[in-house]
């Protein structure tokens, strides 16, 4: 079985600020045991030697600034900490911590999905709702790749 | 020659948002020294309509590192409103939750903020003195202050159904129990912590040497200090009476009701922040500065009530005269505060009391108003709320750790920056240390900022030169 982590990360309570953890919430729902979900309001160094045990990583978070639907791009490490606090601690970051520390970085992509509102509420706005659900479609379909490639099974 | 203001902002690696500015006379010398808090938050009228029910969930969101803290002070508030006496298990489990999280917001003040200056030194440039660096020259310290960290998120995962933001307790006590099973596993893991926890006390030691200068100037002075302590006054991070000493180590106050905390203790506002600056009554305004938090912990108790750790306390005792006075020992108290409470939690997992799945007293609004005090990781928390008949909260006080320390803070910056400033000229390192003088505080501005309509306003406009062309205020 491939070592697959979801992370998404957010606010749930600042509307589409919520939508990477959203939808890593609900790949936890669909895929159980299969893969290793984290979810929290923003990449933390205790992920760091989770993602070192993994084969692949998938980063989902929500922004201002993707375009109109989901963007999906190769995350590489960043090793640069000058201006590193827990506040502006990245996944670029997250990565470079991995393979600081415990020497492996697994092959990583960002999932962006594009936010529009971020006041408070617990709703996504009907375009992030969309590029939820693409997202969704695309783990999907990685989490079955990565899987059979291993000689496991699809959900 | 006109004054001259040296400006520090952002400072970095604190939790919140805050600027620090210097006044030099006119012949250059430091005249005052500044922090101010510029972030805003407002519970304390936002609160107004919501039932004390809810009281500790919402406020537990008043913090992303220390929701746990402000979750039990709203929940004792929430007891001593209805009256009751929470059962045994639920006093239990509310006692191991706040130790887990002093562990974790420990293990994140100093594995992951501070031991980058303490390691590879305030001398260092900036790209030299960070986690990254930390992981080159120190990693197994790095990877142990990561396990340790999430070792109490674990905890509290496991205990309150969330890492951060649980609404698990309540007035009355908790909503669930820990199982048996669970209860184990983490004892299982103390051992690993414990170790780690004690290379990083011989680790903090050896860095220490090298440091005497930093140790004269970080906040080395007198003042009192305030906490809870144990009816035989051991340290106590969750129950207990208040107690005052001061820099002699004299016993100012041995025995104050959490109650009647408002007879002891007032809050003065300053225009240039929105963090208010309590002090004790009976010394005045400023001169009733007193400190809170791991230093002052230590300083007022008798004993820790762990083995390991009170070793430490003897050896920390020797700092000082009667109270250790220096804040650079805030990260000394803090690793001892991390080993005293991992071990305390060896204690509670074993405790049968915790068998039992009777965890919460139900009742209905026996008194009008309530407080409610803990020991969070940055000092003592008190909620005060006053609610009407039917529990709808109509006025609330929250009197936080960091606005407890923010005098001793000012005096802190005020003393790096005569040390390091002359004749209008910074030293080298200069600012590194006086960031690093705030940071051994381990300030959390989030939580310190909530008075909506009471704080004094000032804004001015600045020319170039430093003239004010205008300027708004409110008093």
């Amino acid at each position: 079985m491939a070592r697959i982590v979801v992370a998404g990360y957010g606010n749930v309570l600042r509307g589409d600020d919520g939508a990477g953890w959203r939808v890593a919430e609900a790949i936890a729902e669909r895929w159980g045991e299969r893969v290793c979900v984290l979810l929290g309001q923003q990449p933390t160094p205790e992920w760091a030697p989770v993602l070192a045990a993994a084969d692949v990583a998938f980063l989902v978070d929500a922004t201002r600034e993707a375009g109109a639907g989901l963007s999906v791009r190769r995350l590489e490490p960043v090793m640069d900490g000058q201006l590193v606090d827990g506040h502006t601690f990245g996944p670029g970051h997250l990565l470079g911590l991995a393979a600081a520390l415990y020497g492996h970085v697994p092959e990583s992509y960002l999932l962006l999905l594009p936010g529009r509102n971020f006041d408070f509420g617990e709703v996504l706005s009907p375009g992030t709702a969309r590029a939820a659900q693409r997202a969704l479609r695309f783990l999907d379909g990685q989490l079955r790749a990565w899987h059979a490639r291993a000689g496991g099974g699809g959900a | 020659m006109p004054t001259r203001r040296i400006l520090i902002d952002p400072v970095t690696r604190i939790e919140g948002h805050a600027k620090i500015t210097i006044v030099l006379d006119e012949a250059g010398e430091v005249s005052d020294a500044r922090f101010h808090v510029t972030e805003f938050r407002g519970f304390e009228t936002f609160c107004q309509g919501r039932p004390v029910w809810e009281m500790p969930g919402l406020c537990a969101r008043v913090c992303g590192i220390c929701p746990v803290s402000h979750l039990l002070a709203s929940a004792k508030a929430g007891d001593m409103i209805l009256g009751v006496a929470i059962p045994p298990a639920a006093d239990r489990l509310r006692r191991l939750a706040n130790l887990a999280q002093i562990v974790q917001s420990h293990a994140l003040s100093f594995f992951h903020l501070s031991s980058p200056d303490l390691l590879l030194g305030f001398d260092a440039p900036p790209e030299q003195r960070n986690i990254f660096a930390l992981s080159s020259s120190h990693p197994e310290m790095a990877r142990a202050g990561i396990r340790l960290r999430g070792f109490g998120q674990d905890v509290l995962a496991k205990l309150t159904g969330k890492k951060i933001h649980a609404a698990w307790a309540v007035p009355g006590g908790v909503r669930s129990p820990l199982s048996a099973d669970v209860r184990t596993e983490l004892a299982d893991r103390l051992n690993e912590h414990l170790e780690a926890t004690r290379h990083g006390i011989a680790a903090y030691k050896t860095a220490l040497r090298g440091f005497d200068e930093e140790v004269r100037s970080f906040g080395s002075f007198p003042s009192h200090f305030l906490g809870l302590v144990g009816a035989d006054g051991s340290w106590e991070t969750y129950d207990g009476l208040l107690r005052l000493v001061d820099a002699q180590g004299t016993i100012v106050q041995s025995s104050i009701q959490p109650g009647a905390y408002s007879e002891f203790f007032g809050e003065a506002s300053e225009s240039w922040s929105y963090l208010k600056s309590p002090y004790y009554v009976p010394a005045g305004y400023p001169d009733g500065m007193y400190r809170v938090g791991p230093l002052a912990r230590l300083n007022i108790c008798t004993r820790m009530g762990a083995p390991a750790a009170d070793q430490e306390l003897a050896e920390f005792r020797s700092f000082g005269r009667g109270a250790v006075l220096g804040s650079f020992h805030y990260h000394y108290a803090r690793l001892i505060e991390i080993l005293a409470s991992l071990e305390l939690m060896g204690e509670l997992l074993a405790d049968p009391e915790l068998d039992s799945d009777i965890c919460r007293a139900q009742a209905g609004i026996n008194r009008l108003e309530g407080v409610g005090v803990t020991e969070a990781p940055r000092g003592t928390l008190f909620h005060h709320y006053k609610v009407d008949r039917d529990g709808i909260i109509q006025w609330v006080n929250l009197l936080i750790a960091t606005g407890q320390n923010n005098l001793a803070m000012q005096r802190t910056i005020g003393q790096i920056a005569r040390a390091y400033v002359r004749a209008g000229q910074f030293a080298e390192g200069a600012l590194n240390r006086i960031e690093a003088g705030i940071r051994a505080y381990d300030p959390c501005l989030s939580c310190s900022t909530h008075a909506v309509g009471q704080m004094p306003m000032q804004v001015q406009l600045v020319d170039s030169r430093g003239s004010v062309l205008d300027e708004l205020r409110r008093d």
